[in-house]
């Protein structure tokens, strides 16, 4: 069973390295676009930066990386380590943030242009 | 080597894998048939196919995975649109795609975990499957949530991405003709044109509907 073990292992390791190796060359080549990544249609149709995306950017970013850091850290555990619920609502507040945008560019701003 | 001579060579392996996979798995079954002659063979017989079984799985798992893998690195696996979601039209009533921050977050942290969930496997030797805390699965449920949400508003809402074009021209039955495309948000357009008679007297009206990408006319 320890030969079934190792072999599991390894086959997890490389199917779920190869996804991620996968998406982050596309990425990088440019294959998947990110392009607008930051950026909301105005009303007049003009491209913008976003505050509420580049404030969600940030939040993602940093609790990815504090996450990936504290697992590299220390990968001898029982147990996924946990997160904060502090760090959690807060990543929620951003989360609801840019769904609110979301849902003021495309509900309300339309109605203001109707009424103008 | 060309693309159609590796495509075909890749569905003769993937014939010959599924062969070999049914092969293993008859003989499996022909193993633990031939081998059970009293209850301590059957017992020992099941215990064996347990094995057997637990490899074909490996195997068959792997092989389904790698498929996966080979389509997306050779592009039949499309993914140019993985991060994309729509935002409006341009002037030509095309669709106008960008990248989509609630894709990008939720991929961030699939593979956050997902990374972590095996960094932790492999660190403690396979021993055992971790525990996973509330607040990690509470993360992913916000996560998945947002981009259920933002993909709600998307395709629900943006009603004023659209444009009218007006345009006045000179007609050649004499005076004017007047047309405006209208450009739906949700892709397609109405061209409505208003023009002279050419025998002089009634106008005519012309409409012309284009139904939105996808929508099979």
């Amino acid at each position: 069973m320890d030969l079934l073990t190792t072999l599991a292992t390894i086959e997890i390791g490389i199917l779920v390295g190869g996804f991620f190796g996968i998406v982050v060359y596309k990425l990088y080549s440019g294959e998947i676009s990110m392009a607008g990544l930051l950026y909301t249609k105005e009303p007049g149709g003009r491209a913008a930066l976003s505050p509420v995306r580049l404030q969600l950017l940030i939040f993602t970013l940093t609790v990815a990386a504090h996450y990936l850091g504290k697992v590299i850290a220390n990968p001898r555990q029982d147990s996924l380590p946990s997160l904060p619920v502090s760090v959690v609502a807060a990543l929620a507040g951003s989360q609801a943030v840019y769904l609110g945008g979301k849902v003021v560019s495309a509900y309300i701003q339309p109605l203001l242009k109707i009424q103008r | 080597m060309a693309k159609q001579d590796w495509e075909k060579w890749f569905k003769v392996l993937l014939i010959v894998l599924a062969a070999a996979a049914l092969v293993i798995a008859l003989g499996a079954v022909a193993v633990v048939y031939f081998a059970v002659k009293d209850a301590a063979a059957a017992a020992d017989a099941m215990a064996r196919l347990k094995v057997v079984l637990s490899y074909e799985i490996l195997i068959l798992t792997f092989f389904y995975g790698l498929m996966v893998l080979l389509y997306m690195a050779s592009g039949k696996i499309d993914l140019s649109m993985l991060l994309s979601e729509p935002k409006g039209n341009d002037a030509q009533g095309k669709p106008l795609y960008g990248a989509s921050m609630s894709r990008y977050q939720l991929l961030i942290f699939t593979f956050v975990i997902a990374l972590s969930l095996l960094l932790i496997i492999i660190a403690n030797g396979a021993k055992k499957f971790p525990a996973i805390p509330s607040e990690i699965l509470v993360l992913l449920g916000i996560s998945a949530s947002t981009y259920a949400v933002g993909k709600g508003i998307q395709s629900s809402g943006d009603g004023g991405s659209g444009t009218t074009t007006t345009t006045v021209a000179p007609h050649p039955a004499g005076g004017s003709s007047i047309t405006t495309v209208a450009q739906h948000p949700a892709g397609g357009s109405t061209t409505t044109t208003v023009a002279p008679h050419s025998t002089g007297g009634t106008s005519t009206t012309t409409s012309t509907v284009t139904p939105p990408p996808g929508t099979g006319g």
